[in-house]
């Protein structure tokens, strides 16, 4: 790549842009034009997707955010897919570690299927259980009973990816933590933890996104208008005659933009750390 | 600052013996070194004495205290790590300070003035700031070196600090140890290393370990003077010491007859023949490879500006006092 000036193959690359961009926009055509037609008025949602000459309008957004309860599911998703991101990122770090470091005591093979086995139920089978569980608990339409269900339904994958990049993290850091004085903990928290963080960052991601589209748990558990997550009220939009197109565009937009700000931002991370090899001793 | 008892020390892992059954003493400011073949349970041993691995059976003393159940950071110790084991997100300064910092009671100056003797000391002061990818291997584990001293420890505990250096700077960094060592007398020092002239440059006593046991301790001339076993004598020195077993022994009263490269001269009065197999001249000097009808090839020791060729057939006579008789068991006939 570094020396493409010198050694380059003019129709070649401009073969390699174009199928490039064609296949960009045919990937994010349906993302353009949700956001096309979020700038539109009612009227003009239906006239064609790339005609530029419309009328732009911020109507559909103010509507979104003053005049519909969008800005309490919004806020609802934040609060509850950031706890049960948190949480699920310390308790799969605490337990990797764990299984990590001790290699050889009994059961550890077996608790470790178990983890895994938890994941080979489809969801929708455990929505009942999960359900009366919570009702005789009295949560429903307490975010926490959605906190806890998400938690849960991460934990494997989140352990299993962090298990597997604390493997290659050497014991020597931790032996060397140690004798500094630093207990498990600390040795977690403040040795592996940075160590790890590409790893994290992936598994915060994931337990995330996961989260934040997630339809059935929260459709079931949070049955009042003022607890329902992005997901379920977005649902909502689509009324049994009628459906706001504007506003369900919008919300669209709006909905992807947590997810988007975060790629962007843990990516840069992401990428700059491991490029500058932060993993190796 | 600390002696160390071994007493009876054994260690398994599971099912595994891997210690089985070591009594020691090391003294004050002692410097011992481990050597044994890999897999004998040098690391193992010196993880026992870190407090890193738990012991499961037998009595660990520092100074008269025992110490089985004591943390690793409560027992006055500090380690080396082949892999340098530095914290890749902290620079050098609070690599070497987070051992400090851990610990409640030191003021912020207290932590730089100590920080800053011991980069002194090593001569990292200048990279302070850096992360540890940001320095080269040597510097690297003069940093973690550096770490240890921050930690101003009564016993260092080394485990083969220098393998991964390349052949300059295991020199270089050698040296560093033994100058170290001599400025910090009252500490003791344990060191487990693979190479021969690591061993015998930087011991006060050499203990040599096989399958979980010691074989030998003693000076480092002791081991090579006087090997307690066959297998001592063909662990210390370098080259390994030539053993005959052929007809020849027979003269001298014993199962194998140990003689070292450096005590055989090449004469035409010799009393053995051999043909010159191969030569390796390192320029000081140069090791011959004689075929004298032994079931391995005997290795002379010459100067490095005689010429030998393939295929010549030489005369070599041994010293006699260097010759190392021993039985069919292995033990040495005095
Ligand atoms: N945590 C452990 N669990 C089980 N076996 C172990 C463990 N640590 C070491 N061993 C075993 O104990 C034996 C001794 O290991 P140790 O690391 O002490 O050898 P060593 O003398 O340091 O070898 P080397 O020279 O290769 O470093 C080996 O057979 C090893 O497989
Ligand atoms: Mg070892």
């Amino acid at each position: 790549m570094a020396n493409q000036s010198i050694n380059s193959h003019p129709v070649r690359d401009l073969v390699t842009v174009v199928l490039g961009v064609g296949l960009l926009l045919i990937l994010a055509f349906p993302f353009i034009w949700v956001v096309l037609i979020s700038f539109r008025p009612e009227s003009e949602i239906f006239t064609r997707t790339f005609q530029l000459i419309t009328t732009f309008t911020l109507d559909n957004y103010a509507m979104l955010l003053e005049g519909s309860p969008f800005p309490t599911y919004l806020r609802n998703s934040l609060v509850v897919c950031t706890v049960a991101t948190i949480v699920a990122v310390v308790i799969s770090m605490v337990t990797a570690y764990g299984f990590s470091r001790n290699r050889r005591f009994r059961g550890r093979q077996t608790l470790l299927i178990m983890v895994i086995a938890t994941q080979l139920f489809p969801f929708v089978i455990l929505i009942t259980p999960l359900y009366a569980t919570f009702f005789s608990l009295g949560m429903i339409n307490n975010p926490l009973a959605l906190v806890i269900s998400y938690i849960a339904v991460n934990l494997p994958f989140c352990i299993y990816m962090l298990l597997g990049y604390l493997d290659t993290i050497p014991r020597d850091l931790d032996d060397a933590a140690r004798i500094d004085g630093a207990t498990t903990l600390q040795i977690i928290f403040r040795v592996i933890l940075p160590v790890a963080w590409p790893g994290i960052v992936t598994v915060a991601v994931y337990a995330f996104v996961s989260a934040w589209d997630e339809f059935l748990f929260a459709l079931t558990l949070m049955t009042s208008d003022e607890n329902k997550t992005v997901p379920v009220g977005l649902a909502g939009f689509f009324g049994e005659y009628t459906t706001q197109w504007n506003l369900v565009m919008a919300a669209s937009v709006v909905s992807t933009l947590p997810t988007l700000i975060i790629f962007m931002f843990l990516q840069r991370k992401l990428v700059s750390d491991l490029s500058a090899g932060a993993v190796k001793t | 600052m600390a002696s160390i008892e071994l007493k009876n020390l054994r260690k398994s892992f599971g099912a595994f013996d891997v210690i089985k059954g070591i009594d020691l003493r090391i003294e004050k400011g002692e410097f011992m070194v481990f050597v044994g073949p890999s897999g004998c349970g040098k690391s193992t041993l010196l993880r026992l004495i870190s407090g890193l691995e738990d012991i499961t059976s037998g009595d660990m003393i520092f100074d008269g205290k025992r110490v089985n159940a004591v943390a690793p950071a409560k027992r006055g110790i500090a380690m080396v790590f082949q892999s340098y084991a530095l914290y890749p997100h902290m620079s050098v300064y609070d690599n070497m300070a987070f051992g400090l910092t851990l610990e409640r009671g030191h003021s912020k100056e207290d932590i730089r003035r100590r920080v800053e003797k011991a980069a002194d000391m090593l001569q990292i002061r200048p990279y302070l700031d850096r992360l540890p990818k940001q320095l080269s291997g040597g510097q690297r584990q003069r940093v973690a070196i550096g770490r240890a001293i921050t930690r101003d420890p009564k016993v260092f505990l080394f485990d083969e600090p220098l393998s991964n250096l390349d052949a300059a700077l295991r020199v270089a960094t050698r040296i560093e140890i033994a100058r170290l060592h001599a400025d910090m007398d009252q500490v003791t020092m344990v060191y487990v290393t693979h190479d021969q002239v690591e061993a015998m440059t930087l011991a006060d006593r050499i203990c040599v370990l096989r399958d979980g046991l010691i074989e030998q301790v003693g000076t480092p001339l002791e081991l090579y003077e006087h090997p307690a076993s066959l297998f001592v004598a063909g662990f210390i020195g370098s080259p390994k010491m030539n053993f005959l077993t052929g007809p020849k022994v027979e003269a001298y009263g014993c199962a194998t007859l140990g003689i070292r490269g450096e005590h055989m001269t090449i004469r035409p009065d010799g009393i053995w023949e051999g043909t010159v197999i191969h030569a390796e001249n390192l320029g000081s000097d140069a090791y011959v490879y004689l075929d004298m009808g032994e079931a391995e090839p005997v290795v002379v020791r010459v100067d490095g500006t005689a010429t030998v060729k393939s295929g010549e057939v030489l005369r070599v006579s041994p010293l006699q006092e260097r010759l190392h008789r021993f039985d069919a068991a292995g033990r040495p006939i005095r």
